[in-house]
């Protein structure tokens, strides 16, 4: 992954009217990264890449893809990119085949047909199939296979796995996976499933009200997090002792139940409590990082 | 270019039936009145209908318009056109652009390297090869009716005259279309636009057709409707080419006008989700 920045956002804005889509976004994502933007509905994720691709046209702030302007180079930008939206609209009267086609078709490039055909194998999509008889899952994997086919330096998917079992959505990942490895392309990942974000994005970044909260990698994300460590005491006496002297600044959540205590602890306050630990008699004890779900729970907890 | 006739191709597979049975259905309902007026004792028309008060046969023409095979076909067929097509051209125009809206299909065909010109364009074009295809086999269908017939062999087939009309019916019956895909590039609704397509069609056939009962001081107001600028009678019976000259002219303009205004329109708005 290279520091060549393929998009850049700055104070991007956009309004509908009175109500808010996105606020002074500011964002950069390099060349080669799997990026995966997290929100919950309405947090302004499709805004986000509506605009990007034009489709919107910005209040204010600046977007740029490949050092062009997307409004004014929106089609240069379009040539290069796929994009699966997050609320999919095929032509329902058409087959499959005949939607790839057509659609596949609007790019300068040929996309051969063989390759339409390995990608829909993969997924066990029938393309002869009117989309209109297709199952919500078997219609995201026309859009999947959309995004896959043409060779472009950059994807956006807003959703992607969006109705699809379990399975699908692992063989997906693994597809887009090898792909961006072998082509260097680059992704912009929507989702609001930080599990499989988790798995593929090289940086993740929070939006929260049309504006980015955090942009981190995972690991940094889980790193800034809390410990949560659990404790089992020999004795009701030694639990006490211990909870007599917990420094109550520097934990959070604590919960003392019998013998046993949880309680959560900033990354760099460990050492203290590991002494006080060492201190007292204690059977068991468990240390864990939580979930980015539950980080990303965190940045929500605030809002509401 | 690839991306702007590859939108007309894919549009044309999706409505050929519609354009056949449309163009066959009006040709064949032309066939029987050719057919009709074959039969008819046009002498006989005449002197029935020059018992009629002076009113009612300007309203319809006048009496040699009526009694003309030409006049009564006309009368019969162009006069109403856009009974028999210009609903469902409406219809189709203000569709084509607000379904892909609502279906959210325009996502898909707007993140590709299309401009909006192009894909609205194409669009446009299609309504265009729509009505001229379809218009084409119902006149075509006529002419082979008429050269069949002996009252119109008798008559004379005039090919120019059937030129001029077909080309008066084609940007009179754009212009109806064009205006329902205008409100439709508005609103991005095909609710609306159909209803408010509709709407201005009845209004404009009121005030172009009626205008003569109105009251002298606001006649003028004929001037804003399509229909005034629509006088198929004038070229088929009286090949009158300075009417014609004058229709064209503003047909062909009120069709431009409509086509930027929908481009210059659709290029500015935001695609709803």
């Amino acid at each position: 992954m290279s520091k060549e920045i393929i998009i850049q956002i700055q104070n991007l804005t956009k309004y509908y009217g009175k109500s808010r889509g996105i606020e002074k976004l500011n964002l950069e994502i390099y060349k080669g990264e799997i990026f995966g933007l997290l929100g919950p509905n309405g947090a302004g994720k499709t805004t986000t890449c509506r605009v990007l691709l034009d489709l919107i046209r910005k209040t204010s702030g600046e977007a740029q893809i490949f050092n062009l302007d997307v409004h004014h180079h929106s089609i240069e930008i379009r040539q290069r990119t796929a994009y699966l939206p997050g609320d999919l609209g095929l032509f329902q009267e058409k087959t499959a085949r005949r939607n790839l086609q057509y659609l596949l078709g609007l790019y300068e490039n040929h996309i051969p047909i063989r390759r339409i055909e390995e990608l829909a194998g993969i997924f066990g999509l029938d393309l002869d199939r009117k989309v209109k008889e297709l199952s919500k899952g078997n219609k995201q994997k026309v859009g999947i296979v959309l995004a896959l086919a043409p060779k472009v330096d950059l994807l956006i998917l807003d959703e992607p796995t969006a109705g699809l079992d379990p399975l699908i959505t692992a063989e997906f990942y693994k597809i887009l996976h090898e792909q961006q490895e072998e082509t260097g392309s680059t992704v912009l990942l929507s989702s609001h499933l930080l599990g499989e974000v988790e798995k593929v994005a090289h940086r993740v970044g929070i939006i929260r009200e049309g504006s980015l909260v955090e942009v981190a990698t995972v690991q940094q994300l889980k790193s800034m997090a809390m410990k949560e460590i659990k404790v089992e005491f020999a004795t009701k006496v030694a639990l006490q002792k211990f909870s007599d002297q917990l420094p109550s600044k520097i934990v959070e959540s604590v919960i003392l139940n019998e013998t046993r205590a949880s309680f959560m602890i900033a990354r760099e306050e460990l050492t203290k409590i590991l002494n006080l630990l060492s201190k007292s008699e204690i059977l068991d004890i468990e240390v864990t990082s939580p979930a980015l779900e539950d980080i990303f729970l965190k940045y929500y907890e605030v809002v509401s | 270019m690839k991306r702007f006739f590859s939108s007309i191709k894919e549009l044309i597979l999706e409505k050929k039936f519609m354009i056949l049975i449309l163009g066959g259905g009006i040709g064949l309902l032309s066939f029987f009145i050719v057919a009709l007026i074959s039969d008819l004792d046009l002498q006989s028309m005449q002197d029935i209908f020059s018992a009629f008060p002076e009113e009612f046969l300007e309203f319809f023409g006048d009496l040699a318009v009526l009694a003309n095979p030409y006049g009564f076909w006309t009368m019969e067929m162009l006069s109403f056109i856009w009974l028999y097509a210009g609903i469902l051209f409406i219809f189709t125009a203000s569709s084509l652009l607000s379904h892909e809206v609502e279906n959210k299909t325009i996502d898909l065909s707007l993140s590709k390297p299309i401009s909006r010109y192009n894909f609205l364009g194409s669009k446009i074009t299609f309504l265009y090869v729509f009505i001229m295809t379809t218009i084409g086999i119902f006149f075509l269908i006529t002419l082979g009716s008429m050269a069949a017939s002996s009252t119109f062999r008798t008559e004379g087939i005039f090919l120019e005259r059937f030129l001029a009309a077909y080309f008066s019916v084609v940007l009179f019956l754009g212009a109806l279309a064009m205006v329902a895909k205008f409100m439709s590039t508005i609103f991005l609704s095909t609710k609306k636009s159909i209803a408010l397509g509709v709407m201005i069609l009845f209004i404009m056939f009121f005030l172009g057709e009626f205008y003569v009962y109105m009251d002298e001081a606001i006649q003028d107001i004929k001037y804003i409707s399509i229909f005034y600028y629509f006088n198929p009678v004038d070229y088929m019976v009286n090949a009158d080419t300075a009417i014609f000259t004058r229709d064209i002219v503003i047909l062909g303009t009120i069709n431009v006008a409509l086509i930027v205004g929908s481009l210059f329109i659709f290029n500015r708005k935001d695609i709803p989700n």
